[in-house]
């Protein structure tokens, strides 16, 4: 953290005080995440997130190559979640600090290792040729909360993406370009939200979705992330400040309308970019004619 | 290949965006689907080690779309670090950083043009003092020695030779060009003509864009 | 702090870093303020913005949030650490600032100030200049007193362009006295991008700090919009 970033006594008491009415600085309630904007396109699998100040772009692309020996029927699927130092002033690249492991770790777990894509669906010819599928998280603006708006971007810029059509008939391997055939979707088995909880004091003031001065002064958090089939596929609480049983409970089933409430939004996203994908299928084809 | 559609010498729209995320300075520069985010941070304080007594040590990251940074990238930093230091004023900063992070935010060609374009107008954001600034644009030479000045990704990888300049604003003198592929001298010196003319363009748009803001 | 309204200021016009200014450098009189440079013969500019004149005074405007300390203006700025006989202050500059036990009202080297790291004060800049770390004091030089100077208690910190602060100091923009219709609470601007603001509640204090930084980007007229809503 630059000097410059730091809290004062006097703005760290501000906040506390204020958290103890239910007043967060910016006038949401301790519940309410900040607004969030989803701009997927204009090439597939790219997803701009902006949620309150802190923004986030993740781009997905893919290339073929092959299987691991160990999983001879699988894709692959690398998650890239270095940070920089635009959104983060001081940062010694090449040197991973705390958080970025932290970040990294906690959307492999989401992503990767509860398999929200479907490898096996990646294969192309066992033990020769599958799709690696590569997502790029770059980090553009932290106002706090990074993670939560880095799965929102990975997951939606994932919902979004295309890889080219391929082919396979008995030895014969053709991958479609993109011009000539209509490139496909990826087949996802669901979609994990993260939902980040901080908490002050001792534990009896908490909110969600914080901003960067509420992560500077809090003593512990939470991130739970859940499906769209209401399972929880990652809950960590990796130190901090001990919680109540019921706490966690509560956290939740918080958590748990709050994702619906996300995913909402990255469905309108969707919808928004196939919208305009079309209209700008037909001004070329009017333009062409 | 679809042909072109604009005319050979025209560059494509424009698009900046300045206080793009929030630091000292930044911008967004657009050269049509082609996108970089620069932003700079300074003057601020620099470890020990890098510090330099007379002027501000000057640091440059530049980040891919896809993929971690290789060693194109490396290249990339070292060329804007290079013509950026030109113009900044550094001897009023000694002992500081000014940081400059370039990340590409959408990639259709003429990346470093539009990478150097972002850092001079989110340095100017900053208020970094330079005593000039610096403007670059590409052009490629095809496969039919037409020289197509800002060139898209389907026409550079079909090109000939490639080309980007970068010029300074008062003396339009050469701050930097790199050139690859095979090329006869008569067509450098055409494409670094052409350039400059749209040098010239990218200028008056920088400028009618500072004074949207201001007012 | 009482501060004079300063004599008409015009734009001029907007020029880039490299401009040249068209102006007689054998005029006596004429200041350059920052931005601009003589090169010999002709004046330059080093900074995109607005060319503005105030009298026989030039300078270049911009909305920059990067402070460079100058000396005599006033900071808001915050304890980071704690020196041999000084404490070390962070004001928003590249360095951050050095503030002697002794520039304190009635310090002696036995009556030390009691201050803490994280603490908020206002001070003035004793002494800065590009090659050295800069100096602040909690003292009006003229007549050592504390006059303002010193810890500022409560409130919140909001960090803005520094044309802003200016605007706000000169009452340039109407925001303070349209707020002040509103509500009571105390500002302390520092020239360095940062506002010290504070009011009776923390509602109240919740309120000036999103008032203040949303006003930045509004004229007169949308900041009496944005407070007559509030009055609602």
């Amino acid at each position: 953290m630059v000097k410059e970033l730091e809290l004062s006594t006097n703005e760290k008491e501000l906040i506390i005080s204020g958290l103890k009415e239910g007043i967060r600085l910016d006038g949401r309630g301790i519940d309410d995440f900040r607004s969030l904007k989803i701009t997927l396109g204009p090439e597939y699998g790219r997803s701009e997130v902006k949620l309150g100040d802190t923004k986030v772009l993740a781009k997905v692309s893919c290339e073929v190559a092959r299987p691991y020996p160990d999983r001879p029927n699988e894709g692959m699927l690398t998650l890239n979640t270095e940070l920089s130092p635009m959104a983060f002033a001081g940062l010694e690249p090449g040197r991973p600090s705390e958080e970025e492991v932290l970040v990294s770790r906690i959307l492999e777990k989401a992503i990767k290792i509860n398999r929200a894509v479907d490898v096996e669906g990646l294969c192309i010819v066992a033990n020769e040729l599958a799709w690696s599928i590569h997502v790029d998280v770059h980090f553009l603006d932290n106002d706090g909360n990074i993670i939560d708006a880095a799965c929102i971007a990975a997951i939606s810029a994932l919902s979004h993406f295309r890889r080219p059509d391929v082919t396979v008939i008995g030895e014969d391997v053709t991958i479609h370009p993109v011009d000539q055939r209509n490139p496909v979707p990826l087949s996802i088995h669901h979609t994990p939200i993260c939902v980040t909880f901080a908490f002050f004091e001792n534990g009896d003031l908490w909110v969600v979705d914080p901003s960067l001065k509420e992560e500077q002064i809090r003593r512990g958090d939470m991130i739970i992330a859940i499906n769209n089939h209401k399972e929880i596929c990652v809950l960590s609480k990796a130190g901090g400040l001990p919680l109540e049983m019921l706490t966690i409970i509560q956290c939740s089933k918080l958590a748990a309308s709050k994702v619906d409430w996300v995913r909402e939004k990255i469905q309108d996203a969707i919808a928004n970019a196939a919208e305009v994908e079309k209209r700008k299928t037909l001004r070329e084809i009017i333009i062409d004619d | 290949m679809a042909s072109r559609k604009r005319p050979p010498s025209k560059i494509r729209t424009i698009s900046i965006e300045p206080n793009y995320v929030n630091r000292d300075g930044s911008a967004l520069f657009k050269f049509g689907d082609s996108a970089v985010v620069c932003s700079v941070n300074g003057p601020t304080e620099v470890k020990l080690r890098d510090e330099k007594v007379d002027k501000a040590t000057i640091d440059v990251i530049f980040k891919p779309l896809v993929g971690l940074p290789g060693t194109k990238d490396k290249t990339h930093e070292y060329i804007i670090r290079s013509t950026v230091e030109s113009v900044i004023k550094s001897n009023l900063y000694p002992r500081t950083l000014i940081q400059i992070v370039c990340q590409v935010m959408m990639d259709d060609g003429n990346i470093l043009a539009t990478a150097i374009n972002a850092t001079t107008y989110a340095l100017m954001n900053a208020g970094v003092e330079m005593k000039d600034i610096a403007v670059a644009v590409a052009c490629i030479v095809n496969k039919d020695g037409n020289i197509l000045i800002d060139p898209e990704l389907r026409e550079i990888e079909k090109a000939q030779s490639y080309h980007t300049f970068a010029f300074s604003k008062t003396s339009f003198g050469l701050l930097f060009c790199e050139s690859t592929g095979l090329f006869t001298e008569e067509q450098y010196f055409e494409c670094y003509a052409i350039c400059k003319i749209a040098a010239q363009e990218i200028i008056d748009k920088i400028r009618m864009k500072i004074q949207l803001d201001l007012t | 702090m009482k501060h004079s309204k300063p004599t008409e200021r015009t734009k001029v016009k907007v020029v880039l870093p490299g401009d040249t200014v068209s102006l007689d450098v054998t005029t006596p009189g004429i200041t350059l303020g920052p931005g601009l440079i003589q090169a010999g013969d002709s004046i330059s500019c080093t900074k995109a913005g607005f060319l503005v004149r105030s009298g026989s005074i030039y300078w270049v405007e911009n909305d920059q949030k990067r402070y460079i300390p100058e000396t005599g203006e006033h900071v808001v700025g915050r304890i980071s650490g704690k020196g041999g006989e000084f404490y070390r202050v962070d004001i928003g500059s590249a360095h951050q600032a050095i503030l002697p036990f002794l520039a304190f009202e009635n310090a002696t080297k036995k009556n030390r100030p009691n201050l803490n790291i994280g603490d908020l004060i206002y001070a003035r800049v004793a002494l800065a200049n590009k090659d050295m770390d800069p100096e602040l004091q909690c003292l009006n030089p003229m007549n050592n007193k504390a006059d303002g100077f010193g810890k500022l208690e409560g409130g919140m910190v909001l960090k803005c362009s520094l044309r802003y602060c200016q605007r706000l100091l000169t009452q340039e923009t109407d925001i303070c006295k349209l707020l002040g219709q509103v509500l009571q609470f105390e500002v302390s601007i520092g020239m360095n991008g940062r506002v010290w603001l504070s009011s009776d509640t923390i509602k109240h204090i919740s309120l000036v700090y999103n008032v203040l930084k949303q006003a930045e980007a509004l004229n007169n007229s949308e900041c009496k919009a944005l407070v007559n809503k509030l009055a609602v």
